[in-house]
This record gives structure tokens, sequence and C-alpha cells, in this order.
């Protein structure tokens, strides 16, 4: 009996898809109609009030830029990484994802210390609606990160094994991982002019 | 051969994109600071934001060249999204619903 599971390389014939690229895909779109949630919820909560905090006033827009810019550079060295792959690169690959892990934890360092900055200055999930919508969303995304690290990391360490044994499905795998990269960035595209800038 | 000249084309396209969603990330900043009344300034900062997103998930994320079942995923994604919030703002009393505590 084979019980090799079919399609984790080669596309199927139906979908076109190889089977971890269509989970991913219904993967996002569930994270999709999360943040969609958390935003309308934003939305919601902003035309509903009678005032709103200035968001300038209370957010670090240096530090929320530095953040932006340092997810964007991620999302460019994680997808040259999955070129290096195409390329037969393996050490390159490891070069440059090695490059957008250490990108993932000084972004969530510089969130650590905007947190910090918040609770010196007593600002506090529970002090007002803003303030409990911005630790919600901004923490979720936080985690989001955690989970994409360890997803990147497992495959920095681990990567070699498998370019050994199947290379084109490390490939895919590291194609995957990306999509779900990118669409954290797309997340934080998204926060950053809503919770620091409007 | 073909195949190595189409990704350095890619690659061509994504140092090309990288600096452009920076750029984008300054002229947002720029134009919050700018005080040009809430109404255009919404506006301005989330067409910025629309144009960033587009380019994250078309290029980054190949939408551009990807199946029809992902398109097929995502419209049904956004239709049941878009119902959600309409039915939820449609039973919301705006102006009285919410609260802000200062």
């Amino acid at each position: 009996m084979d019980d090799v599971i079919p399609y984790t390389v080669k596309a199927r014939p139906d979908t076109g898809l190889y089977n971890a690229k269509l989970g991913i895909w219904l993967f996002l779109s569930s994270e999709v109609m999360l943040f969609g949630a958390l935003f309308s919820s934003y939305i919601l909560l902003r035309l509903g009030s009678h005032d709103w905090p200035n968001a300038a006033e209370l957010q670090n827009i240096p530090l929320g830029t530095f953040n932006t810019c340092l997810l964007i550079t991620s999302s460019v060295t994680m997808i040259l990484a999955w070129v290096a792959l195409k390329e037969n690169n393996f050490s390159l690959f490891r070069n440059r994802l090695g490059i957008t892990i250490l990108l993932a934890l000084v972004f969530l360092c510089v969130k650590a210390y905007e947190y910090h900055l918040k609770f010196e200055h007593h600002h506090f999930p529970h002090d007002s609606t803003y303030l409990a919508i911005y630790f919600t969303m901004t923490g979720l995304h936080a985690l989001h990160i955690i989970g994409g690290v360890v997803l990147l990391s497992y495959h920095w360490l681990r990567g070699s094994v498998l370019w050994k044994k199947d290379p084109e499905r490390l490939t895919n795998r590291v194609e995957v991982g990306g999509l779900y990269w990118h669409f954290v960035d797309l997340v934080w595209l998204f926060l950053f002019p809503v919770m620091y800038l409007l | 051969m073909e195949q190595s000249h189409d990704i350095q084309k890619e690659v061509r396209r994504y140092l090309m994109l990288f600096p452009v969603l920076l750029v984008l990330t300054f002229i947002s900043v720029g134009i919050s600071s700018l005080h040009l009344g809430t109404t255009i300034t919404v506006i301005l900062i989330l067409t910025i934001c629309v144009i960033q997103g587009t380019i994250a998930t078309l290029f980054f994320m190949h939408l551009i060249s990807e199946k029809q079942v992902v398109y097929f995923l995502l419209t049904m994604t956004v239709f049941f999204l878009s119902a959600m919030a309409l039915i939820i703002y449609h039973y919301y009393d705006l102006p009285n619903g919410g609260t802000y505590v200062p």
C-alpha cells in the first residue's frame, strides 16, 4: 500500500494548487474574517463615540514608522529567501531568512518598548475605548508575529534536512510561510495608519 | 535559462516595489502632520493604505497570477465579511450607541 500523501509538491489537477497552498489560503481567509471583525468593531466604536482621542498625541509616531519600515523590509527579505531556494542557493536562503527573523525580533522589541512607555504613562486597556482596541489589535498582531518567528525559525534551523531529501517540498513550505508573513505585514500596513495616524 | 530570467525579472520587481512601499509610508506620516482636516486626512491616508495593501497582495503574495480557486475563496471571504459588518451596522444606533470613555 502506498502511504505517501499526494499533492505535497505537485499541484492537484482540479484546483491547480498543492495541498499546503490551498490550506494557507483557507487559513488566511479565516484570518481576514478575524481581523476584519476587529477593524469593523473599531469603525463602529469610533463612529459611535462622542469624542475620540488624537492618536498622534498618544502614540510615538517615529517608533511606529520605524516598525512599519522593518516589516516592509522583512517582507522583501522573505520573498528573496524564497527566490534563493528557487535558484537552488540554500546558504543564500538561510542568510535572507535569518535577516527576516532578526527584523521580526526587532519589531517585537520595539513593540514591547512602546507598551512599556504606555504603561509608564498609566495608559492601560481599561482606560478608554481607543486604548482597549489599540492593545487588542496590536497585541493580536504581535502574537501573529511571534507565530511567524516560530515558523520561520523552524525552517531556518531544520530546513537543511528537508532540502537534502526533497528540495522542492522545502521551497513550497517556504512559499506558504512567506504568504503568511506577507499577510501579517499587510495587517500592519492597515493597523499603523488606523492606530497611529488617524 | 528562461526560468532564471523570469526569476531575475521578479527580483527586480520586488526591489522596485520596496522603496515605493517605504515612500508611501512616509507620505502617510507626512499627511497626518499637515492638519488638512479630518475627512481629507482620512481619505488620503486610507487611499495610500489601500495602494500599499494592493501592492503587497498582488505582487508579494502573487495574487496577480494565482489560480481561480483562490480568487473564489477570497471573494467569498469578502462577501461574508461585508455581510457581517453591514448587518451589525444596520442594527446599531450609531450616534447614541457607542460610548467614549475618557
